[in-house]
């Protein structure tokens, strides 16, 4: 729009460019307030970004500073674009000073001797509610001094280290553990402790999840190393466990027992002895006499009571260990009662057995179908030892009150005791409950009698739930 | 050469002795009619503008007196039509009989109804039938009758006054929204204070009005009459006057929420030819010799009330078509400046 006249301009003509004037200025600086509040909250959005990833506001006051300059000109250029409508203006100055049509007219037609008769234009005046852009810009603006100012460790947690001091200390304990009882070598031991360092050094607030993973891989790493362990002790110890039988019951039984048998005992022995070295645990350390008689098969008693006492000794060793992995939280009580119980041996009965199947078979199938049977120990095909009954004299039955219902016994009499298969009844097990004698199609319950052969089985059901 | 094309306004020489004309017109108007000088003016508008007016009140407020004191003094030719279910179209427009001539020839010859003068009185024009309103259609909008496919014009000017109660419903046909359209203003004619009261009992025996003592002749009246054509209309009130029309319709971006909510339709571009006419004659009667915005304004309620369908809700509600108007003239910016909202202009 063209705010300027050529011509000496009449006063209502120089009223309407004044008035253009002044909205121009108060609609610049209202798009600059505008554009000065957007791009101030950009510059503290991206100084945030920036100091966040980099730790550095990369943006320097004076430019933020010097953004003002463009926004100020693109305010006026879109000011100037929107300014308002001259005919418009001349209309409002019409109404506000009471010109009856006489500006507005002046616009298109000559006014002639009304010229001089039109009022005095006065300007209007302007009034722009501020206060809203103005506290929008002061808003801003206070947002990018504070992108500034605000303390990056304080304003970013993902920066504080994630304390796991204590879970390390518990993890390295173990490692160190496994060490000492020799069940991981050094390099092993050294492996780990630099995997647990690396994840201390790298535990950071920004992802605990991250940390607390590789911790549990670690610390799951460590317990399964143990359990493997207990379970390698376990076996040799139950090997070691039968050599100290056999190498017991053969020096027991001494010159009484079978020279062929004594032959194929001691290879056993030596084949037991030699297994148990070349296992990763190892064996008892032995004399060098005594492992070469037993490598020839020709140990005398006393050295077999030596063996015996050498592989009680070691027996011993391998409770300690697992006591200290016990204590150290690596395997539970079950694991350590499982081996525990797997060194132990019953010399006597294996004697016995020795003697019961000897030349029926050798003793290498004689050492692996001994057992003592049971539902949770020993093999299936294992045979059975059957001893004495046990005697009923001395036994007493314990005296117990009879039930209220079952008073009327108290006066019983006892007519006799007969020996016999039980009787079936013809019509079935007997209905009771409140649906007994229910007919069908109207409701019936269905009671069946336990079995007293099952009755076992159903109490032990129920105690375990 | 853009200057030779500028037109001139009338000048004050050429437009004051319209203005004094209309004055003493309206000082008789008001010597004759006591305490009425809005309803003189406003009327008078009309009959600048060669408009019709419809008046609605209750009997005995001085609506026939009105159109009676008009006439005279005006010097126009005056009937009255009293309107009844049974009058008939031929009754008001005329009719053709057969008459024998003088050579004993019998043809048919035309009788002019009472149509046929410069100021019609139709009196209670909502008693008559939609038959019998219709008949005055094409008089009011095209001053001429039409009957056996001859054409005949009206005398000029030809004005129709109407009045109609707004009490007495039982036996009436209310006018249909054609026949109002053509009406320039409908006004509402209500009772005068008591202080006019007692004027009028101690200066009137019987109610007897006084007889003018200036009438405007014919020339008097064309002078008027082209003076009037003359006044000067702007283009921003031009403007206006098309907004506020269009304003009247509830799709309109600047309807106001009482027009959203009550009108069905809006006023007809008829309505926006009448303010502009109507805003004319209120300019020159104030003596200008252009329109302002306060002349629409003046004159907007008296066109576009009758013109405005409302809904149920607004009887409902107690809205009537000047409230709707009255949200217009106050909800609308004149000018249209566009200012952003957050720059107000202090009054």
């Amino acid at each position: 729009m063209d705010m300027t006249n050529p011509d000496p301009s009449p006063p209502q003509e120089q009223a309407i460019v004044r008035f253009i004037r002044r909205v121009a200025i108060l609609v610049s600086i209202r798009y600059a307030l505008m554009f000065m509040t957007i791009w101030g909250f950009l510059c503290g959005v991206a100084v945030l970004a920036m100091r966040a990833a980099t730790g550095r506001p990369l943006i320097q006051l004076v430019w933020i500073l010097a953004g003002i300059v463009p926004c100020a000109v693109i305010a006026i250029l879109l000011a100037l674009k929107r300014l308002p409508d001259r005919s418009a203006v001349r209309a409002l100055l019409d109404n506000r000073n009471s010109c009856g049509g006489l500006l507005m007219a002046s616009e298109r037609a000559e006014l002639g001797d009304w010229q001089a008769r039109m009022p005095a234009i006065a300007d209007p005046r302007l009034h722009w509610r501020a206060r809203r852009p103005v506290a929008f810009v002061l808003a801003s603006a206070l947002f990018v001094a504070v992108s500034f100012l605000i303390p990056a460790r304080s304003g970013l947690a993902s920066d504080r280290p994630l304390d796991i001091a204590k879970e390390a200390g518990e993890i390295s304990a173990d490692i160190d553990v496994l060490e000492k009882e020799e069940i991981i070598d050094a390099t092993h031991a050294e492996l780990l402790e630099t995997k647990l360092e690396s994840i201390t050094a790298e535990a950071k607030g920004e992802d605990p999840v991250k940390t607390w993973e590789a911790l549990d891989h670690l610390q799951d790493t460590v317990s399964k190393t143990a359990e493997e362990a207990a379970e390698r002790i376990a076996q040799n110890n139950e090997r070691l466990a039968e050599a100290q039988a056999l190498s017991e019951t053969l020096a027991d039984s001494g010159s009484g027992i079978d020279p062929k048998l004594m032959t194929e005992a001691m290879k056993e022995l030596r084949a037991q002895m030699e297994a148990a070295a070349g296992d990763q645990e190892g064996g008892p350390t032995l004399p060098n006499d005594l492992l070469k008689d037993l490598k020839s098969g020709s140990l005398s008693r006393e050295q077999l009571k030596q063996l015996a006492d050498a592989l009680k000794q070691h027996k011993g060793d391998i409770s300690k260990r697992l006591g200290k992995l016990r204590d150290a939280g690596l395997i539970d009580l079950k694991r350590l009662k499982q081996c525990e119980k797997a060194g132990q041996c019953d010399s006597e009965g294996l004697a016995e057995f020795l003697k019961e199947n000897a030349g029926n078979m050798t003793v290498t199938e004689m050492m692996n179908s001994w057992g003592r049977g049971g539902v949770d120990r020993g093999r299936g095909d294992a045979p059975m030892t059957w001893t004495d009954r046990s005697s009923e004299r001395g036994a007493k039955f314990k005296e117990q009150v009879l039930p209220s219902s079952l008073a009327g016994l108290k006066d019983s009499e006892l007519v006799g005791r007969s020996t016999g298969a039980p009787g079936i009844e013809k019509n079935g097990p007997q209905q009771a409950g409140a649906l007994k004698g229910a007919a069908a199609g109207g409701g019936s319950a269905f009671t069946q009698t336990v079995l007293p052969r099952h009755r076992g089985a159903v109490n032990r059901y129920f105690e375990r739930r | 050469m853009e200057e030779t094309q500028r037109q001139r306004i009338l000048q004050p020489d050429e437009l004051s002795p319209a203005v004094d004309l209309v004055n003493k017109a309206l000082e008789q108007l008001d010597r004759i009619l006591l305490g009425r000088s809005d309803l003189h003016r406003i009327v008078f508008v009309a009959v600048l503008s060669r408009g019709h007016v419809l008046l609605e009140g209750v009997p005995g407020v001085g609506k026939t007196a009105l159109v009676k004191a008009l006439a005279q003094i005006l010097g126009l030719d005056f009937k009255r039509v009293q309107f009844t279910p049974d009058l008939m179209p031929g009754d008001i427009l005329g009719t053709h009989i057969l008459q024998e001539g003088a050579d004993g020839k019998r043809e048919m010859s035309f009788h002019p109804g009472p149509v046929f003068t410069n100021l019609l009185l139709a009196d209670e024009i909502n008693r008559a039938s939609p038959k019998t309103q219709s008949a005055l259609l094409e008089a009011m909008q095209e001053q001429a009758v039409t009957l056996l496919g001859t054409t005949r014009r009206l005398p000029d000017p030809f004005f129709v006054l109407a009045s109609q109660n707004p009490i007495e419903l039982e036996g009436t046909y209310p006018l249909p929204e054609a026949q109002l359209d053509r009406f320039l203003f409908k006004l509402v004619v209500n009772t005068v204070d008591i202080d006019v009261l007692d004027r009028i009992i101690s200066t009137r025996r019987r109610g007897e009005t006084p007889a003018p003592s200036w009438t405007m002749d014919g020339v008097a009246l064309k002078l008027v009459f082209d003076v009037m054509d003359r006044v000067y209309l702007p283009a921003p009130v031009s403007r206006y006057i098309s907004r506020m029309v269009a304003a009247t319709h509830p799709a309109s971006s600047e309807a106001t929420d009482l027009v959203r909510q009550y009108v069905v339709y809006g006023a007809s571009p008829r309505a926006a030819i009448a303010i502009a006419e109507a805003a004319r004659g209120c300019a020159l009667i104030a003596g200008r010799p252009t329109v302002g915005f306060e002349d629409v304004k003046s004159v907007a309620a008296a066109v576009v009330n009758h013109r405005l369908v409302l809904n149920y809700k607004a009887r409902f509600d107690q809205v009537d078509s000047f409230a709707i108007v009255e949200s217009l003239r106050s909800g609308m910016d004149e000018t249209g400046l566009n200012l952003p909202a957050e720059i107000e202009i202090a009054t």
